[in-house]
């Protein structure tokens, strides 16, 4: 296929095959991923689970990876992550499940929710991610989802549903309300028929947040288990000062979905995008990945939050600052995460 | 500042007080008055993008990709007459509009803003004999930030033409109009090379000509599209090898005359001005602007035309907001036209041949030195 594929390039430079290929049908494309949604199944009115087939198999991905998914709206492309709430296969697959709940932003998730229909294509980036069951593991896993935050666990228990020798898990599922969680039904009827696992609700308007006497009720052997915690920032906080109290933090594993930005203080610069040859104002506490996206830069995103290092360039020159720790960093052709990275003075990318 | 056609009076009078001001008689309220109204233009346009305009540009792409497959397909016949004619004028027209309203556009970042990897200056590649590299760098920087400035824009004669008497008369003028036949015919190789030579010359410490240098770093370039063009395609023909290898060269020839015309046509009729480096030192945002709107002439047409010329027929539009959507520059058009009106500013525009007699007169004149021009009374 490539073979082919190199031969054809020759009659159609300085154009790729792809850009004949896609004519016929825009899943034909070789250099990018694409996929085709297949179906689209609501659970409230603020969340559904998007089922994609990929133009071509993808390696099997790990419970808990995620996705990059680009849609166009209103004709510029935009990039999000979506963690896969699928059970994860054995063999290269071209089936994708992302559970997705609309923040009401008016982007990429809301699109999905809200107008995706079956039959559109997506733009896609292959699964990655480090929030993963390791193998041969613990012998009880504690989960704590927040909100949202439940997508990468439920790919774990479910992928844990047809292995031969599961742990024991428990689950602590926080949500704002009953109405608000997704995959209830499935997850009960786990717990009913399955000694390993354990399901319990936490309804954060009726109970509050969880706090860490609330935690040692629910699950009194906590100190045991293996954590998986995935959910709102202010969540994970906590969770990672009890851990870190108890002395655990290696018995943690945490997924964050939403950055609180630590806004400084401080002069900003320059950037300078020089393979685009393009350069603009980079204010203090504004990430170099939207300085250079205004300026008409193609940079590479992806959740923007600082999860997936779709984003990450080499720095030529100059230093950043993390604008979640206000930590400043930076060394020549050091990699760096757009996203959540602002110019602390001059900086050169190479992008 | 001078215009082509009042140089030859200012010539007798004094030859050396040959430049005025780019701002004429404005005052300075009237320049960032004029600036202030530009930079609304293109706000508007930036605020108004979105799904027809990329529809546009992506019905464009899908309607070249038909033309080009067509036109391949045709000239498997090409031993036939017919199909030979068929297949070199669809394949001409594939490669002007890849080279015109797709190449030149996109790779000035006019659709940057889709963030659409496929459609983006830096990923653009062409048809075209110098890479878009070493165009962007040209062409994006050198030309339109230099428009029309002797010594810095490169375009103002490519190095081989006198287009304005602000040049020096060298001898090798005298056969400048034969020079710009040849110039017409091979334009896309032309302009490489003589952007890949300066590039040489600039490397003093290289070993070699300058000029052998650059046909070595020319033919990295235009090497698949000739094997494309002149081996693989007529080869694939069969028993029309031959006559696929013409008609290809054909439209090639044809790509490059139409698109030699269209850009000629865009600085060098009459009523275009050229600047001096000193002119320009320090010029203001609105300034420049006024360099733009007065080195650049239009060519009147229908939409197709428009298309066809890549909307280059808007040269002032484009040089005043070259990253905008080329699809755009109609509507900004008369919007442009009414503050020159109101401001007194010269909007050059005419229709194709009128354009492109007064671009050859002009070179035909100007191949004679000034002190023969005057003694036969020929203005340029």
């Amino acid at each position: 296929m490539t073979r082919i594929l190199s031969l054809a390039q020759r009659l159609t430079s300085p154009l790729l095959p792809d850009d004949y290929l896609t004519l016929i049908d825009p899943l034909l494309a070789q250099n990018s991923l694409r996929g085709r949604i297949v179906s689209i199944e609501s659970h409230t009115t603020r969340s559904s689970t998007i089922v994609i087939h990929t133009a071509r198999p993808v390696p099997p991905f790990q419970a808990g990876q995620h996705i990059g998914v680009g849609v166009d709206l209103n004709a510029v492309r935009h990039w999000r992550t979506f963690s896969l709430s699928g059970a994860a296969p054995l063999r290269p697959t071209q089936t994708l499940h992302v559970t997705v709940k609309a923040t009401g932003s008016g982007g990429v998730s809301d699109h999905l929710v809200n107008h995706a229909k079956p039959g559109d294509i997506l733009f896609l980036e292959p699964p990655t991610g480090e929030f993963t069951l390791t193998e041969g593991g613990a012998e009880s896993l504690l989960m704590i989802a927040g909100g949202s935050g439940i997508t990468p666990l439920l790919s774990m228990i479910r992928t844990l549903t047809v292995t031969d020798t599961p742990p024991y898990v428990h689950l602590i599922y926080s949500a704002t309300t009953r109405d608000d969680m997704v995959a209830l039904a499935e997850l009960r009827d786990y717990a009913n028929t399955m000694p390993w696992f354990k399901l319990t609700r936490w309804e954060s308007t009726v109970q509050g947040r969880i706090d860490q006497s609330a935690l040692a009720q629910i699950e009194p052997d906590w100190k045991d288990a293996v954590a998986y915690v995935c959910g709102p920032a202010a969540m994970l906080t906590a969770v990672d000062g009890w851990w870190r109290e108890a002395r655990l933090s290696d018995q943690l594993k945490i997924e964050q979905f939403q950055t609180q930005l630590v806004v400084v203080d401080g002069e900003g610069g320059t950037a300078t995008f020089s393979a685009s040859s393009r350069t603009s104002d980079a204010p203090a506490n504004e990430p170099l990945l939207t300085v250079g996206e205004a300026a008409g830069v193609l940079m590479p995103s992806g959740c923007r939050i600082g999860i997936c290092h779709t984003c990450v360039v080499p720095l030529k020159s100059g230093k950043v600052r993390d604008l979640r720790t206000g930590r400043v960093h930076g060394e020549p052709d050091e990699p760096i995460q757009t996203c959540i990275n602002a110019a602390a003075c001059d900086v050169e990318l190479d992008v | 500042m001078i215009t082509a056609t009042d140089e030859l009076m200012i010539d007798l009078t004094d030859d050396r007080e040959l430049h005025a001001a780019i701002t004429r008689d404005l005052t300075a309220e009237q320049v960032d008055e004029i600036g202030r109204r530009l930079d609304a233009i293109r706000a508007d346009i930036e605020s108004d993008l979105g799904e027809d305009d990329a529809a546009y540009i992506r019905r464009l792409i899908r309607i070249h990709r038909y033309l080009e497959i067509s036109g391949r397909a045709t000239l498997m016949a090409s031993i036939l007459p017919p199909a030979w004619f068929a297949g070199t004028g669809l394949l001409a027209t594939a490669k002007i509009l890849e080279n015109m309203e797709l190449g030149h556009n996109i790779m000035h970042g006019q659709w940057d803003w889709m963030r659409d990897p496929a459609i983006h200056s830096s990923t653009w590649e062409w048809d075209n004999a110098i890479s878009a590299v070493d165009w962007k760098q040209s062409h994006n920087d050198m030309h339109h930030m230099w428009t029309n400035v002797i010594g810095k824009d490169k375009d103002v004669g490519y190095g081989r033409l006198r287009v304005t008497s602000d040049q020096e008369w060298r001898k090798d003028h005298l056969f400048q109009v034969g020079t710009n036949v040849l110039i017409a015919l091979f334009f896309e190789y032309g302009i490489s090379m003589y952007d890949a030579t300066l590039e040489e010359i600039k490397k003093t410490d290289a070993p070699g000509h300058p000029r052998i240098r650059a046909l070595r770093s020319l033919w990295g370039k235009v090497k698949p599209q000739v094997i494309k063009d002149y081996v693989a395609f007529p080869l694939l023909s069969g028993i029309s090898a031959p006559t696929t290898l013409t008609a290809n060269f054909t439209a090639n020839v044809i790509r490059n005359v139409w698109t030699h015309t269209i850009i000629f046509c865009g600085h060098f009729p009459d009523d275009v001005e050229y600047f001096t480096e000193e002119e320009i030192e320090g010029e203001s945002k609105g300034e420049w602007y006024l360099r733009q709107l007065m080195g650049s002439a239009n060519i009147e047409g229908s939409p197709l035309f428009h298309t066809m010329s890549g909307n280059l027929s808007h040269q002032i539009e484009h040089h005043l907001f070259p990253d905008l959507p080329s699809n755009r520059y109609a509507e900004i058009a008369p919007q442009v036209r009414e503050i020159c009106l109101e401001f007194g500013l010269p909007y050059t525009t005419g229709p194709l041949g009128k354009q492109s007699f007064e671009v050859w007169r002009s070179l035909a004149a100007l191949s004679l030195p000034d002190d023969v021009r005057e003694r036969l009374r020929i203005a340029s």
